[in-house]
């Protein structure tokens, strides 16, 4: 037995990334706009400290700050399609045939899009 | 992996030329790098280089430490007609007889080339007997080097050196240098929805990374022009800017297979309109 341990590497592999099914945070608030993007409403991750000088001095108190973002029309697209069920290969997919771009593009658009989702605390993968 | 037959396209790529099955993904790892993937898997990774100085048996023995494969005796039939072009060795893992590499010096140029497999080979016999029977490493005429990836292609001469690329989400960049001529490739997908934002013009200056007035840019059907052919004087005050005088830039807008395809062309000297010309009309887009 190793007296130190390696900590095993946390980070999946390309193939086990593929496999995986990105749900969205449910605690989230979304909207389709009329132009169908998507427009994000979700509490800024304040600590305690800075939570406690917003009850203080806000004018409405009970109001949490938020911070909104808006997807353009292929994030739209892709958030669109985690319904839960299809892994990040199958969205890869079906990114590639919509707009008509190759597969090693639709992977880099949408891996990096998913990263970004799942940084700001939007998707989680199972 | 299916052995199917199925309908080949031609990939080039900084002076390597073969004829790659379509259901093949094929993705530039380095620059003398392929990795040509099915289904999200890797099948065989191709790696070459062109340095006459090392010897055959020096890489093959670099190669037999860093991957504990052993050279095998016989070499395949499939590969057998290889031989009379290349020096050819062929590698497998420690008891087993199917090999895994295959290593192949050219007779003609000394270009080394490394097949490895991540699947076994004898399965993709077909994949294999395709590969091979286009396999170029260089042209006997010195014509044109044929650059094929993605779903573009296009033929620059063989003095032009691949000097960066990279192939973003929607936007595949290579760059050349060819003595004091400096020409960028570029192909933007989907079309649609760039325009949607800018006009052809505006991202033609925007990838160009240059200024010009509305009056100066030549709108042609599809496509826009725009060309520098400064004085003296705009010549120093352009190179007091660091920048290179000489430009001449296209972007075109492939409504059938939405896409934009540029070149860009800068030099401080006048530029080789008539190359420029044969470079253009053979940057073509093929459909996915």
């Amino acid at each position: 037995m190793k007296l130190f341990p390696s900590k095993s590497d946390p980070t999946p592999s390309r193939s086990q990334a593929l496999q995986c099914i990105p749900k969205q945070n449910d605690t989230i608030r979304w909207e389709e706009l009329d132009n169908g993007d998507i427009l994000f409403t979700y509490p800024l991750p304040l600590s305690s400290f800075f939570l406690a000088l917003h009850r203080r001095f806000a004018k409405n108190q009970n109001n949490v700050p938020t911070k909104k973002l808006q997807l353009d029309q292929m994030g739209s697209f892709v958030w669109m399609q985690i319904d839960g069920e299809k892994t990040v290969k199958e969205i890869i997919l079906i990114f590639s045939k919509h707009h008509n771009i190759t597969v090693q593009e639709a992977e880099h658009a949408v891996t990096a899009f998913l990263k970004m989702l799942g940084l700001r605390e939007l998707i989680a993968l199972h | 992996m299916t052995s199917a037959p199925d309908t080949c396209r031609t990939i080039g790529w900084n002076g390597i030329v073969l004829n790659c099955p379509q259901h093949l993904e094929v993705f530039v790892s380095e620059e003398k790098h392929l990795v040509f993937e099915q289904d999200f898997l890797p099948v065989f990774e191709l790696r070459w280089h062109t340095n006459k100085k090392n010897k055959q048996e020096k890489i093959l023995r670099n190669l037999q430490q860093e991957t504990n494969l052993l050279l095998l005796d016989s070499v395949p039939p499939v590969w057998q007609k290889l031989t009379s072009s290349y020096a050819l060795n062929m590698l497998a893992e420690k008891g087993h007889k199917t090999y895994k590499a295959a290593l192949l010096t050219c007779k003609v140029c000394g270009t080394s080339l490394l097949f490895f497999f991540f699947k076994n080979p004898e399965e993709n016999a077909l994949i294999v007997h395709k590969l091979l029977s286009s396999l170029q490493c260089h042209d006997e005429r010195k014509a044109d080097k044929l650059w094929a990836i993605q779903d573009f292609r296009c033929l620059l001469p063989s003095t032009f050196t691949l000097s960066s690329y990279s192939f973003a989400a929607g936007l595949s960049r290579l760059s050349f240098a060819d003595s004091e001529l400096t020409m960028h490739l570029c192909r933007i997908a989907p079309a649609a929805q760039r325009l949607e934002t800018a006009s052809l013009a505006e991202l033609m200056l925007l990838l160009g990374d240059t200024a010009a007035a509305e009056a100066e840019i030549i709108h042609r059907d599809q496509s826009v022009l725009y060309s520098r052919q400064p004085t003296i004087f705009s010549q120093i005050m352009i190179r007091l800017k660091r920048k290179l005088p000489f430009q001449w830039m296209i972007l075109r807008h492939h409504q059938k297979e939405d896409r934009l395809s540029g070149l860009f062309f800068e030099s401080r000297k006048p530029l080789p309109q008539k190359m420029i010309q044969t470079i253009l009309e053979s940057y073509e887009i093929i459909p996915l």
